[in-house]
């Protein structure tokens, strides 16, 4: 039974101040400064998760997050990582993710008999035979497949995420850390360190006290000074331009630095052994940090596994601390010194050299004993205990480092995976470096900082390669055993044999191997297992572990909660005035560039509301939110010769209170955008351009104005006009309720532009059309907008007047035969190609694009044309379908459907010279099969614009 | 519209972010705005929101626009970027060719222009203009500042006007008096939605309240 130790000064815990929550229906009480797992060890918790595919018992190992052991659900959130999230009331009630039952009666457990029968890989070989059968398979795979449950009843929150700014970061709060954040306290340059534990330190605060001294001054000098220090922040990603994420308990920060210092320390490794995975079996940095940070003995009878000097003396100050260890195994590669072996037995420990470990033994699914052997006796030994203390080597955080480009080598006698080259600006200190020994470690970081300051003032780097590594790595410390069930990746439920079998199927190499066996794809990336997953190939591969390679560590370093990736939504978006009209009326609205749009109104696009809306349009009179057209106004002496410039059309015949459509290319001839422009006055403009142009437009015409130094005002305000556009054979008996201008066709022609009051609204009338239908756009001033709206449908009751979306739009301008830009026009299309010919005035002296407008002209390699077709299978016809002849592709659909007036199927497509003179276009339809459709005039509804005109 | 406005019959585009049962529509310099059925009196030390959005507004643009305001209110010169009080309210100059003037809680400011001032010639036009205006006070300022303003403090003017950008939509902000934990926001109605739900996002952080001008004219501006 865990008991907590006596108080003493270094504690993180308050013990004053209680935390009471709830994990699997059990009150759990903790002081502030517990973390969620070390609380539930402190209460007697040993099986703290079950694992991912044979829901095997676990327990806590890292206490780091260094395992994905311990992850938790609350009412909340999901996937809480138990390991390095504080005890929170806020909680409430905690359970173990993954688990039906409980954590202690999970009743898909009995996943581990059929152990046997799901080999590695085993979802490449099953499942597939018979295929009738895949629909049961894949619903019970995706049921229990992943990890937590996402409650759709969250708590909204939005985690703010920022960008911070420094001259270098310091990732590691641990002695090198901080010795080479001592370095700059008074320097200029401005500096952050981060470290993902509550207070700076690392985990010198339990195994270097020797030195505590010059630690603890190290972090009083970086403090007091200006550099900022984040705690409780991961540096979970490197990014170009040596950028870092950092997720913190407030959401995510990406510090921009000019240079980083890595000093993120290593992981300790676990032993491979049969049962090693048994809740009780953990690694000594684990239980140093429950010792001397939240003051817990874990066990009642512990024994260790020892392979290294740093293991050794760390035991020794754990027993001094009062933890309980009754016995020490020595692994034949290491022997304490005489000195340290008489302390320990003076303390009561027993010291067994050369041991080989054979297995762990459980009950009620926790370590009940070990049993051993050592080189001089094969006899088993079995020592009864309820934790088992591993300390058997480390692998180095290097995640960051090869993320930013750097290489690592392994180097034989060390045991250790090092880094070798780094990159320009990134430099790395103490145990991710191989190097242990704290004076050694200190000296690393001052190094390393000063190698860091010389880059940042472009002097010759020197390194720190003198620092002396240290072998404190096993070389191999697995330990097959004949009844299998050695663990390698806790994550993964992965042994030793499934390794090897995948290795025999030819996956041998590591890259191969990791995708085949899924080893260092769970949540922990592989901190515990990558090092030894490459220990075992090279062990069959019969190659050194240096030539074996590494996988690649991508981001994320450890897991950040998509909420917090999300961060504060900066996205910008438009909305006209209508949106909240729009949602009253459930419009299916969708993201038209920035803006949104209604595409239709009473609910998701369907054929039959499109319909309705169309014949709204046809028959009576429609209105449509056309407020995301670009509104500009240019005014002033030059004000004509700008538009001369930058349309390809002629505007000195452009009559006062006219407008016509304009479109605009550019230098290489391409069509750009279009519109419509008025003239309000001799030197005064209105002009439209489309929703997703219209700041390209007035960028444009400011580039012209300033490179032709004009006399001109251009004034944008598309966010501040609203407009809508009224349409349909009733829609004049609607307007003159509401207006004070005459409508009739001689004193209001087409094309013709008026300023009057709608609906009490100072307003701009323009008589143009999309649509093919007599037709009034109508522009306000954008907070007026809901007004002229409901006033134009209360006037236009009686008419059946009715709100009609984007998707009717698209239909009735393309009976009308009307290009939408984007859509039947692409990159590369000129006016030529899209009949637009007779809008281009080549007898204008100069107009932007007009040279290359005139060579085009006279090679016109392809042509927008139109096609019908009475045969239904047409509907199959989709844009951006194929044109081809012989199987040669010819051109590309643009646009296409059915015209309920036509009561044909009708399309714009692009075909190429001189198919496009052909009389009928064949059409390849998605399955591959084709259809012939007949060419005709894209003008197809009221051909002579008797409508429009009326 | 190209006419001097006559009439201002709007809405305010932050109606929406206000609850109905705890509101009702007010008309304010005929701009219908949503006012809180329980007057808020609200001070530096909590956050708070104001929709601002019925004080009229009328741009002058062109290359003569800074001459005719600076001849109708005597004033000496504009320079780009600089907020100047008048009266009850006041006179933004983004550049030499374009000014905004802001109606505060009279309507003196512009009617007495509008009745002044011919509505355009060549050389500029002047115009009804409609934005979206807000005010943010106490904690919640500093926040916005420091999340949707990224840029220095050099970048204000010296009149406490910055012409930039808010949660990336262009915006014109001034720091009332100077205090960081004053602002007046000024945008493009068709960015208010987008821009608005964030700042209330933040201001909902620091339990903040929204209120409209009524609260914002009983609390600050006595």
């Amino acid at each position: 039974m865990a008991r907590r130790l006596p108080v003493k000064d270094t504690e993180w815990i308050v013990r004053s101040n209680r935390i009471v929550f709830r994990f699997e229906s059990k009150e759990i009480i903790a002081f502030e400064g517990d973390s969620i797992t070390s609380a539930l060890i402190a209460n007697g918790q040993k099986i703290l998760g079950r694992s991912f595919k044979y829901h095997r018992p676990r327990g806590f190992v890292s206490l780091a997050n260094h395992d994905a052991n311990v992850l938790l659900q609350s009412e909340d959130r999901t996937n809480i990582r138990g390991d390095v999230s504080l005890a929170n009331e806020s909680y409430g009630s905690l359970k173990a993710i993954n688990t039906i039952g409980g954590v202690r009666n999970d009743v898909t457990r009995i996943l581990g008999i059929f152990a046997p029968i799901l080999p590695v890989g085993f979802y490449y070989k099953a499942f597939f035979k018979p295929a009738f059968l895949w629909p049961y398979w894949e619903k019970l795979i995706r049921n229990l497949a992943g990890l937590g449950q996402v409650r759709t009843k969250y708590t909204k929150k939005r985690y703010p995420s920022k960008t911070l700014f420094c001259d270098i970061l310091i990732i590691g709060g641990g002695a090198s850390g901080t010795a080479a954040a001592a370095y700059f306290s008074k320097s200029k340059y401005q500096v952050i360190i981060v470290d993902e534990n509550l207070k700076l330190g690392g985990c010198s605060d339990f195994e270097l006290e020797d030195h505590s001294d010059k630690i603890q001054s190290n972090i009083r000098e970086t403090t007091s000074s200006n550099i900022t220090c984040l705690n409780q922040h991961f540096a979970s990603g490197y990014y170009d331009d040596k950028s870092v994420i950092l997720e913190g308990p407030n959401g995510c920060k990406l510090v921009s630095a000019k240079a980083i210092i890595i000093c993120t320390g290593a992981y300790e490794q676990p032993a491979v052994f049969r049962n090693n995975d048994l809740p009780g079996i953990v690694l000594g940095s684990a239980v140093a940090r429950l010792a001397h940070r939240y003051s817990i003995d874990p066990f009642e009878r512990s024994v260790a596994m020892v392979a290294n000097d740093i293991g050794f003396k760390r035991l020794l100050k754990l027993k001094a601390t009062g933890v309980n260890i009754n016995c020490i195994l020595q692994l034949p590669s290491f022997e304490a010194s005489e000195t340290q072996r008489k302390h320990a037995e003076s303390m009561g420990i027993e010291v067994v050299s050369n041991v080989i470990p054979s297995e762990a033994k459980g009950k009620d699914g926790c370590l009940t004993s070990f049993v051993y052997r050592t080189v001089n006796d094969p006899s088993p030994k079995e020592i009864t205990c309820d934790g088992l203390i591993m300390s058997v080597g480390w692998s180095p955080a290097s995640n960051l480092l090869v993320q930013a480009g750097g290489k690592l080598k392994y180097i034989e006698k060390i045991n250790q995976l090092v880094p070798n080259e780094l990159p320009s600006g990134i430099f790395a200190a103490g145990t991710v470096r191989g190097v242990y020994d704290l004076t050694n470690r200190l000296e690393d970081g001052k190094l390393a900082a000063a190698a860091c300051e010389a880059h940042l003032e472009n002097q010759i780097v020197p390194n720190n390669d003198q620092v002396a590594y240290e072998n404190q790595s096993h070389p191999y410390p697995i330990f097959p055993h004949s009844k299998g069930n050695e663990f390698v990746d806790f994550d993964e439920d992965l042994k030793i044999k499934d390794l090897i079998t995948g290795m025999k199927e030819g996956f041998d190499s590591i890259e191969l191997l990791k995708r085949y066996s899924t080893i260092g794809m769970g949540p922990s990336q592989g901190k515990l297992s990558n090092l030894n997953g490459i220990r075992i190939v090279a062990e069959f591969n019969d190659l050194p572990i240096g030539n074996v390679g590494t996988v690649t560590p991508r981001p994320f370093v450890y897991p950040v909660p998509i909420g917090k990736l999300a961060g504060r939504r900066i996205r910008r978006e438009r909305r006209t005035s209508l949106d909240s009209y729009h949602q009253g009326q459930m419009a299916d609205i969708k993201e038209n560039g920035i803006w949104r749009r209604p595409m239709v109104y009473g609910g998701m696009v369907s054929r039959e509301l499109i319909a309705k809306e169309y014949s709204t349009v046809r028959n009576e009179v429609g209105i449509i939110d056309v407020s995301t057209l670009g509104k500009i106004e240019l005014f002033g002496p030059d004000a004509t010769q700008l538009l001369e410039y930058a349309y390809t059309c002629k505007f000195d015949k452009l009559k006062l209170q006219m407008t016509r459509y304009i479109f605009m290319v550019d230098a290489g001839g391409t069509l750009v955008d279009d519109g419509v422009a008025a003239r309000i006055g001799d030197n005064h403009f209105y002009i439209t351009a489309t929703s997703s142009h219209s700041q390209t437009v007035v960028r444009q015409l400011e580039l012209f104005k300033a490179q032709l130094k004009l006399d001109v005002t251009i004034w944008d305000h598309t966010g501040q006009v609203g407009a809508l556009n009224l349409a349909g054979p009733l829609s004049k008996n609607v307007l003159e309720q509401v207006t004070n201008i005459a409508l009739n066709a001689e004193e209001f022609p087409y094309l013709a532009y008026r300023e009057a009051s709608v609906c009490g609204v100072e307003s701009r009338i323009m008589r143009v059309g999309f649509v093919g239908e007599l037709g009034y756009e109508i522009h306000m001033p954008t907070n007026s907008l809901i007004n002229v709206w409901n006033g134009l449908l209360e006037a236009g009751r009686s008419s059946q007047i009715k709100p009609f979306g984007v998707e009717a739009q698209r239909l009735l301008r393309l009976e009308k035969g009307h290009l939408i830009f984007g859509q039947d026009t692409d990159g590369n299309t000129n006016p030529f190609e899209v009949n637009l010919g007779w809008g281009v005035s080549l007898k204008k002296d100069r107009f932007y694009g007009r040279n290359s407008l005139k060579n085009l002209k006279e090679n016109v390699t392809r042509k927008l044309v139109g096609f019908e077709m009475n045969d239904l299978r047409g509907l199959e016809i989709k844009e951006n379908n194929l044109t081809v002849v012989n199987n040669d592709i010819t051109g590309r659909v643009t646009s296409v459907n059915f015209s309920p007036t036509l009561k044909k199927i009708i399309g714009l497509a692009m075909v190429d010279n001189p198919f496009y003179q052909n009389e009928i276009v064949q059409i390849r339809l998605d399955d591959g099969s084709t259809l012939d459709a007949s060419i005709v005039s894209s003008n197809f509804y009221d051909p002579e614009n008797e409508r429009q005109n009326a | 519209m190209n006419k001097m406005p006559g009439n201002f019959n709007s809405t305010s585009p932050l109606l929406s972010f206000f609850d109905k049962s705890t509101s009702e529509t007010k008309t304010f310099q005929s701009c219908e705005i949503r006012g809180l059925k329980k007057p808020i009196s609200i001070s530096f030390e909590a956050s708070c929101l104001f929709d601002l959005s019925c004080l009229r507004k009328l741009v002058i643009i062109g290359k003569e626009a800074a001459l005719i305001t600076t001849t109708y209110f005597g004033l000496d010169s504009l320079k780009p970027f600089q907020w100047v009080s008048v009266g009850s309210g006041g006179i933004i100059c983004l550049n030499q060719e374009k000014i905004i003037l802001i109606n505060s809680y009279d309507e003196t400011l512009i009617d007495g222009f509008k009745n002044s001032v011919p509505p355009n010639s060549v050389d500029y036009v002047v115009q009804r203009a409609d934005y979206c205006e807000f005010a943010i006070t106490g904690p919640v300022a500093s926040k916005v500042l420091k999340e949707l303003v990224p840029v220095p403090d050099s970048a204000w003017s010296e009149s406490g006007l910055l012409c930039g950008s808010l949660a990336g939509s262009n915006a014109i902000l001034r720091k009332v008096n100077k205090r960081s934990d004053h602002l007046r926001c000024i945008l493009q109605p068709a960015d208010a939605h987008y821009v608005f739900s964030t700042i209330v996002e933040i201001n909902n952080e620091t339990d903040g309240k929204i209120g409209c001008i009524f609260s914002y004219n009983s609390s600050f501006e006595r």
